[in-house]
């Protein structure tokens, strides 16, 4: 079970109060008839799946009724941060993957 | 029982006959008491915490400062307020006082805010007693440690299969803000889990205290 620190409630709760809310950040285009059919199929369909750090929303379903940001390791599932909506991470993927610790474990 | 609640309001506990199982456990020492704090007024206010007017017009209301801190409450003689998330609280009262409550709010507020009547949407459990914090430990996974959850504090989480708004009134009284048609799964759950400590029901209460 992952304890995940809520920062709306600023405390940690267990895993079964929340839900998985899907990738992060991913911002609405600003004109949406102007894209290629392309381009809107990668904004509606196509989500990260990476092996390392992923940023995601989580949902506190059974306690504040909040959505915020949580920067997970896919590998060992550790949080690194969770933050509110409208924040920006700490840590962005480019900087924060290390593949050999990742392949150390 | 009849379904005729919405000329007189009954409590979703109204077919146990909680006030009749009182008086056969009136002479039982248990370690868990159960009492139905039935029909009170609970009134969801939402509303900009960040907002100095929305929290001066609630506060003229309520004569009472809107808790603001997460997972914190506030008191008086009269109401009985819960943070329930940053832009929303749980303010309970009298079935006598509510009206005159709302009124008092719409008068007093300003700007964007919300008020909803969720008095028959849900009920109120008190569970107290020595074995109090044992039963919760079984229902719920949220840390029951006093240094943690100290007296005043109010958190929304899981309890068994479901979940409930849990106020710590005293170090061993708990309230439990339940939602109507989960009411009776909470009731037998809690029936079943306090088997090992003994269960005494108390007369259902119109009051908070």
């Amino acid at each position: 079970m992952l304890q995940i620190h809520c920062p709306y409630c600023q405390e940690y709760r267990e895993e079964e109060e929340f839900s998985y809310a899907g990738q992060a950040h991913i911002e609405r285009p600003s004109e949406p008839e102007s894209l290629t059919d392309q381009e809107w199929a990668q904004y509606l369909f196509f989500r990260k799946n990476p092996r390392g750090l992923h940023h995601e929303m989580w949902y506190h379903i059974h306690g504040c009724k909040q959505f915020f940001n949580v920067c997970r390791h896919t590998v060992t599932y550790q949080i690194i941060s969770s933050y509110k909506i409208g924040d920006r991470p700490e840590l962005e993927q480019s900087k924060a993957v290390d593949k050999e610790s990742i392949n150390a474990n | 029982m009849s379904n005729n609640y919405i000329n007189s309001p009954a409590s979703p506990l109204a077919h146990t006959n909680l006030a009749q199982l009182a008086k056969q456990h009136s002479n039982v020492t248990a370690g868990i008491n159960f009492r139905e704090l039935m029909l009170l007024g609970h009134l969801i206010l939402r509303g900009n915490a960040n907002d100095p007017a929305f929290l001066n017009g609630a506060q003229q209301s309520l004569q009472l400062a809107l808790p603001i801190t997460p997972c914190s409450s506030s008191k008086n003689s009269d109401y009985l307020v819960f943070w329930l998330s940053p832009n929303e609280w749980l303010i309970i009262c009298q079935q006598e006082t509510f009206a005159q409550l709302t009124a008092q709010l719409t008068d007093n507020l300003v700007g964007h805010y919300a008020l909803v009547d969720v008095s028959s949407a849900q009920t109120i459990i008190e569970l107290s007693g020595d074995e109090v914090i044992n039963l919760l430990k079984k229902s719920t996974s949220y840390n029951t440690n006093p240094d943690h959850f100290t007296i005043g504090k109010v958190v929304t989480t899981t309890f068994a299969q479901t979940s409930a708004t849990i106020y710590k009134a005293e170090s061993q009284r708990f309230l439990l803000v339940t939602r109507r048609s989960f009411t009776d799964y909470i009731w037998i759950w809690i029936q079943q889990a306090s088997q090992e400590y003994g269960l005494k029901i108390l007369p259902p209460a119109k009051a908070l205290e």
